[in-house]
């Protein structure tokens, strides 16, 4: 089967994606996501393990140590890419909505 | 599914295993739990343990029991005041996995459906005369196909009711 490649991320996967810039295993992310979003994004444990299998085989993310029961998983230099690029893209949406919403055409700071 | 595991609880009934056509339960105190079947794409006796040890471990750290697992069906349960995030939260997700879970997996019975429903038809079509009858290989040929047929039947229904 075909995988489409990753276009723009979901929002649940761009906040997994912000929390695996420090080490982190699966929960933990989980509660960082949490945390960071003040409960608003939630990601279920299934849905975090496929998400997690996709990336790593994506090499988007990869293992940092396999000794501990833990597996812990980080950004590698292709996630932090399409990570900084996402933010990019979404910084550029948040430009051009304010051209429009706010009448402020030259905002250097988001 | 769910909501019967919740009322069988509810009347004290805890689920214990699963089985294709088959659950066990267990005679308990009536539990306020909720349940969550999932499907887990990696599952099965086919598969490595450890990534079923992996993904189930993640769903108990969020809060959900792991009670028993048949193949890729996976049944949690968590009492109802925990309140865990669902197991899946992304509806495209859960429709991907189910997607690339149950095809291959169902697809052998159902093809084994209609390559029986196939040989049966033409097994009718024939010239069919009680000479066939006469001889043991005959017989065989007249009502072997017919008879695999039936069962088939029943498999390829259920399976069929199943996949949505």
């Amino acid at each position: 089967m075909a995988r489409e490649q990753l276009k723009n991320l979901t929002e649940p996967m761009y906040y997994l994606l912000l929390a695996l810039t420090t080490p982190q295993h699966g929960y933990g992310i989980m509660q960082e996501v949490d945390r960071k979003t003040m409960g608003r994004v939630k990601i279920g444990a299934g849905t975090l393990y496929s998400l997690l299998s996709r990336f790593e085989k994506e090499d988007i993310i990869h293992q940092l140590s396999d000794d501990s029961r833990k597996k812990t998983y980080q950004l590698t230099a292709k996630g932090f890419v399409i990570l900084r690029e996402e933010f990019e893209r979404l910084n550029q949406l948040v430009r051009d909505g304010k051209k429009h919403l706010e009448g402020i055409g030259d905002s250097d700071e988001i | 599914m769910e909501t019967y595991l919740e009322q069988m609880s509810a009347e004290g009934w805890q689920l214990e295993r699963v089985g294709k056509h088959t659950a066990k339960f267990k005679a308990t105190e009536p539990q306020d739990l909720k349940y969550y079947v999932d499907v887990f794409k990696d599952g099965g006796p086919l598969n490595p343990e450890r990534d079923a040890e992996d993904y189930r471990s993640l769903c108990e750290e969020s809060g959900w029991n792991f009670v028993t697992s048949h193949d890729y069906l996976q049944f949690f349960s968590a009492p109802r005041n925990t309140d865990p995030t669902p197991l899946q939260t992304d509806e495209t997700i859960e429709q991907k996995i189910i997607e690339a879970t149950l095809w291959p997996r169902e697809l052998g019975g159902i093809l084994m459906f209609f390559v029986i429903l196939f040989m049966t038809r033409s097994q009718f079509s024939g010239t069919y005369t009680y000479d066939n009858l006469l001889t043991s290989i005959g017989v065989v040929g007249t009502y072997v196909y017919p008879l695999l047929a039936v069962p088939m039947f029943f498999i390829g229904v259920y399976t069929l009711a199943w996949l949505p």
